[in-house]
């Protein structure tokens, strides 16, 4: 069917009326005297009557005359040839869900097999002047053919693509989609099985249409949704969860197995039975030391468990190696030593600072200075409490140089800082501190926690109220510590606010520098100091977060900085490996399939710190593998054509212009 | 001898000093003898007294003594008179169209224009040769009239001031029914040449009253001018004609075809006319008006036969 870009120009057709008209009305021709009407043929009875009307006759030039008007009116209206289908040149997008749940097996061989099957089969209908472009929909999308115009290059492009383990962004594809498809019309054909939803505010671009192609069966799946280890009693202890996702009563064994140097042990395994929707939970008590636990789903009908790399779950105990801390301490570390060791996560070693030379080179993971400052400045994260006054000789940028010490008014965190990991928790409203060391923070660093200077005791340094205390160059205002970094009188109201808590992050390291002694404050008495330094020494010495065993396939981590680590890599329980640093900051950890993976620190002299990094391939989403059509609004599903529309107009005017010869040919000659 | 052409023969078109010089050498061309009533310079069917010698006759009591052929008296003792043959003069009859159809064409070749400027040059040639020249307009209304004739050459520039003053070609006249009423005006006998385009229906009629004329003595010929748009139509498209004497009006698509049609219809026509004249005696010459009257006049009349050149 033909749309008309501009139908009002359809009015035109009124001309067609009025050429009948002037034919129809007695033209008023021109007069010539002749001598004598004797040698001129009698012109015809309708001619000669004197009637306003004539007859019309059927002139060629008067149907030239119709047609040329015709066309002239359809050409303005300009009409656009929806029509045809795939032989129109319509320009397909397709969108393949290669999300975890693409895996299932209740199409044969696999739902991703099928849905590439589907695809190939787009790819054979192409018409001559069709294209077909093939978007991969994972976690990050990409094209993987664009406009092809044959079956081959889309073969080609498919050959070999396997489904992720992880979910699907559609909003990204959509976006991938919008981008390849510019400003023509085109047809999207999502091919998923569900499980996917459309942003909001979703609107494809004009002239696309949106529809999809479903692929699966069943939903019927059973899931371990995790395997989690702890301790009673001093014994380890795991649990495993069990879900049946389908429409039936299942039941099955769920095996556990220990990993280790020696291989895998198996630890016994135990019988279930789990209702449609329902989970089960299994505990195994009293396990011996593994260096991880692999639970695993036996037993089961395949016809009731459809997706496979759900079926299992590992877990890392969280006992190993523990950070080592240094702390030194010239007097009053009893309150740091104390916290240290109740922390628990930690190995602490103590040292009086006239020791500390000794001991600098240690490869401590965190260094604490109390109340003392060294020559130079070890590697790895450092904490300084109570800072003595002056610069030090650790080198610029590396701490702030104290350059006075006042009384503190009320504490309280910066605005904006209050959602940083070192003050979650803490309750600074009833720490009062009696002397603390006016600190010049440089670039980099980052004031936590503010107080301005009480004015009844002044500190030696001569400040006072409305003395802002030297900041330190911030070029540019390029600091990581957020939009008040470097503005340590961020918040005061009429009274300049000095920095008692500063953190600072870079490739060295992290560090934090508490302005006060402990001794000159209450803080070792309120509930905040034990969550402050274990905030502190999780903050300093990040274990990295993928011991948490919360880690999904697809899913990115930011890897903290780790000060003593020359390169990071990751491998899968595939062994493939993946760099991640290199350059630094590394690059998020993202890993693409459920398992055990190795995190492997390279340090200096080539020390390799290794941590076991569990992956879960239970993901809620894509466990639920029930196909369902991704919901779409009407006006989005088939409310407009998809076929490309071709403009007709051009072939109007031609027609148009040959008629215009033609009609002169034939007024010419007088036909 | 050089004529001395009057002071209105300046308004016809064509006319300059050698345009009348050569006029002199031409005369009409005549058919028949002379049937004057005055002694003059042609040749006539009378027997009297003249310089050819024709016959004898016996003698009667009366005949002039001087006409006597005594020689043959004296060889057959009979008295025997002399007839010779009496030269008689002879009158041209300049008959002029003045209707409406005459009123066509473009400056020289206007045909009212043109016709009276071959008028005056015939005029001139005829009473160069001592020949009384009449001229009859043919207007409507009014009938034929006569302008008074030119029987020498002082009366030539009265001649062609008259007809300067032929009132421009308008009107529907009837060109039958006016020739036919020719019999009635004092009219010497002659060559008797109409200048009309015979573009009427009772062209026949015309033909007809012309061909009478020859019983009275007179020798009738058609000069039949036709502008150069009547030979040759610029027409295009469709018109609207009107007949430039009726008045009436006819719708026409003019095309090519209906050029070729016209060409056909004007052939038949002049064909026609030409078949009538011979019928009737009367000589027919049809000439463009697009042709300059002095071409007309020296070369086209006396191919026609119309004129004849001497010394």
């Amino acid at each position: 069917m033909p749309l008309w870009e501009a139908p009002g120009a359809l009015a035109l057709g009124l001309t067609l009326p009025a050429i009948l008209l002037l034919y129809l009305l007695r033209r008023r021709r021109p007069r010539r005297r002749v001598s004598s009407l004797l040698l001129w043929p009698p012109a015809p009875p309708d001619q000669a009557a004197n009637a306003p009307w004539q007859r019309l006759r059927p002139r060629l030039i008067l149907w030239l005359q119709l047609a040329l008007a015709l066309l002239l009116t359809l050409a303005a209206a300009r009409p656009l040839w929806a029509g045809g289908g795939l032989g129109g040149g319509l320009h397909r997008v397709v969108l393949l869900d290669a999300s975890g749940s693409m895996r299932a097996t209740d199409v044969d061989p696999t739902r991703f097999a099928a849905a590439v099957a589907a695809v190939r089969e787009m790819a054979a209908d192409l018409g001559p002047r069709d294209r077909l472009t093939v978007i991969r929909m994972d976690s990050e999308p990409q094209v993987l053919v664009a406009g092809a115009t044959g079956t081959r290059p889309v073969a080609e492009a498919l050959a070999g693509q396997e489904p992720e383990y992880g979910e699907a962004d559609l909003e990204a594809a959509l976006a991938v989609a919008a981008a390849v498809t510019g400003e023509e019309a085109a047809e999207w054909v999502l091919v998923t099985d569900g499980g996917l939803s459309l942003p909001p505010d979703f609107a494809p671009p004009p002239g696309v249409r949106l529809r999809q192609v479903t692929v699966g069966s069943h939903g019927r799946n059973v899931a371990l949704t995790g395997l989690q280890l702890g301790e009673s009693d001093g014994r380890l202890v795991a649990q495993v969860g069990v879900v049946n996702l389908g429409d039936r009563p299942v039941a099955g064994r769920v095996a556990l197995v220990g990993l280790g140097p020696g291989g895998p042990a198996p630890l016994g395994s135990q019988p279930f039975a789990v209702e449609p929707g329902e989970t089960a939970y299994l505990t195994w008590p009293d396990l011996p030391p593994a260096e991880a636990f692999r639970a695993e789903l036996t037993g089961l009908d395949p016809g009731e468990n459809a997706l496979a790399h759900d079926d299992s779950a590992v877990a890392v105990p969280s006992a190993g190696d523990r950070p080592r801390v240094l702390l030194v301490a010239a007097e009053g570390g009893g309150f740091l030593e104390q916290v240290l060791l109740a922390h628990g996560g930690v190995e602490v070693y103590r040292v009086p600072p006239e020791d500390y030379a000794g001991v600098a080179r240690g490869g401590f993971d965190l260094t604490i200075f109390a109340g003392w400052r060294p020559e130079a400045w070890p590697a790895g994260s450092v904490l300084v409490v109570g800072p003595p006054e002056g610069a030090g000789s650790g080198g610029p940028g590396v701490l702030p140089p104290a350059v006075g010490s006042f009384l503190p008014g009320p504490l309280a965190p910066v605005p904006g800082a209050e959602g940083h990991p070192v003050l979650r928790h803490v309750d600074w409203s009833e720490v009062h501190v009696a002397r603390a060391q006016a600190l010049a923070l440089g670039e980099g660093w980052q004031p936590l926690v503010v107080a301005p200077a009480a004015g009844s005791a002044a500190p030696a340094g001569g400040l006072g109220p409305g003395t802002a205390l030297p900041t330190g160059p911030s070029p540019g205002g390029a600091s990581p510590g957020g939009p008040s970094g470097g503005s340590p009188a961020a918040g005061g109201e009429g009274a300049a606010q000095h920095p008692l808590l500063a953190v600072q992050e870079d490739r060295g390291g992290r560090r934090a520098v508490l302005a006060f002694a402990l001794q000159d404050s209450d803080l070792p008495l309120r509930p905040a100091f034990p969550v402050l330094m274990a905030n502190l020494i999780d903050w300093l010495v990040p274990r990295p977060p993928v011991l948490a065993g919360d880690l999904r396939p697809g899913v990115s981590v930011p890897l903290p900085p780790l000060p003593l680590a020359e390169a990071l890599y990751l491998e899968d329980p595939e062994g493939r490996r993946q760099d991640l640093a290199p350059p630094w900051p590394p690059a998020p950890l993202t890993p693409r399939m459920p398992g055990l993976h190795r995190l492997v620190q390279v340090r200096a002299g080539g020390q390799q710190v290794v941590s076991l990094v569990p992956v879960g391939g239970y993901l809620p989403g894509e466990s639920r593998i029930a196909p369902a059509a991704v919901p779409l609004p009407d006006e989005i599903a088939g409310a407009r054509p998809a076929a490309s529309p071709r403009p007709l107009w051009p072939w109007l005017v031609a027609a148009a212009l040959i008629l215009s010869f033609a009609e002169w040919w034939v007024d010419a000659r007088g036909l | 001898m050089t004529p001395a052409p009057g002071p209105a023969s300046a308004s016809f078109p064509g006319w300059d000093e050698g345009f009348a010089l050569a006029l002199t050498r031409l005369r009409f061309a005549l058919r028949q003898p002379a049937a004057g009533r005055w002694a003059g310079p042609d040749r006539s069917r009378q027997k009297g007294r003249g310089l050819e010698f024709l016959d004898h006759r016996p003698y009667a009591p009366g005949d002039d003594p001087r006409l006597v052929d005594w020689r043959a008296y004296a060889r057959h003792r009979r008295l025997l008179t002399r007839q010779f043959a009496e030269d008689r003069e002879q009158a041209v009859v300049l008959i002029l169209d003045r209707s409406g159809s005459m009123d066509l064409g473009e400056g020289p070749g206007h045909k009212g224009r043109w016709s009276l400027a071959v008028a005056a040059a015939l005029a001139q040639i005829g009473v160069l040769q001592h020949q009384a020249t009449a001229v009859v307009v043919l207007l409507e209304p009014g009938g034929p009239r006569l302008l008074p004739p030119a029987a020498g050459r002082e009366g030539l520039g009265a001649l062609f001031a008259r007809l300067g003053a032929v009132p421009p070609p308008a009107g529907e006249v009837r060109l039958g029914e006016a020739l036919a009423r020719l019999r009635g005006l004092p009219l010497p006998s002659g060559p008797a040449v109409l200048l009309s385009d015979l573009l009427t229906p009772d062209w026949p009629q015309a033909v007809a009253a012309l061909g009478a004329l020859g019983a009275r003595g007179f020798d009738p010929a058609v000069i039949q001018p036709l502008a150069p748009e009547e030979w040759e139509p610029p027409l295009a498209g469709e018109l609207e004609l009107e007949d430039a004497e009726t008045g009436l009006c006819r719708e026409a698509v003019w095309s090519p075809r209906g050029l070729e049609a016209y060409r056909e219809r004007l052939a038949a026509f002049l064909e026609a006319v030409r078949g009538e004249c011979h019928r009737r005696g009367v000589r027919h010459v049809a000439l463009s008006t697009g042709v300059p009257v002095p071409g007309a006049v020296l070369r086209d009349l006396p191919r026609a036969g119309l004129l004849t050149v001497h010394g």
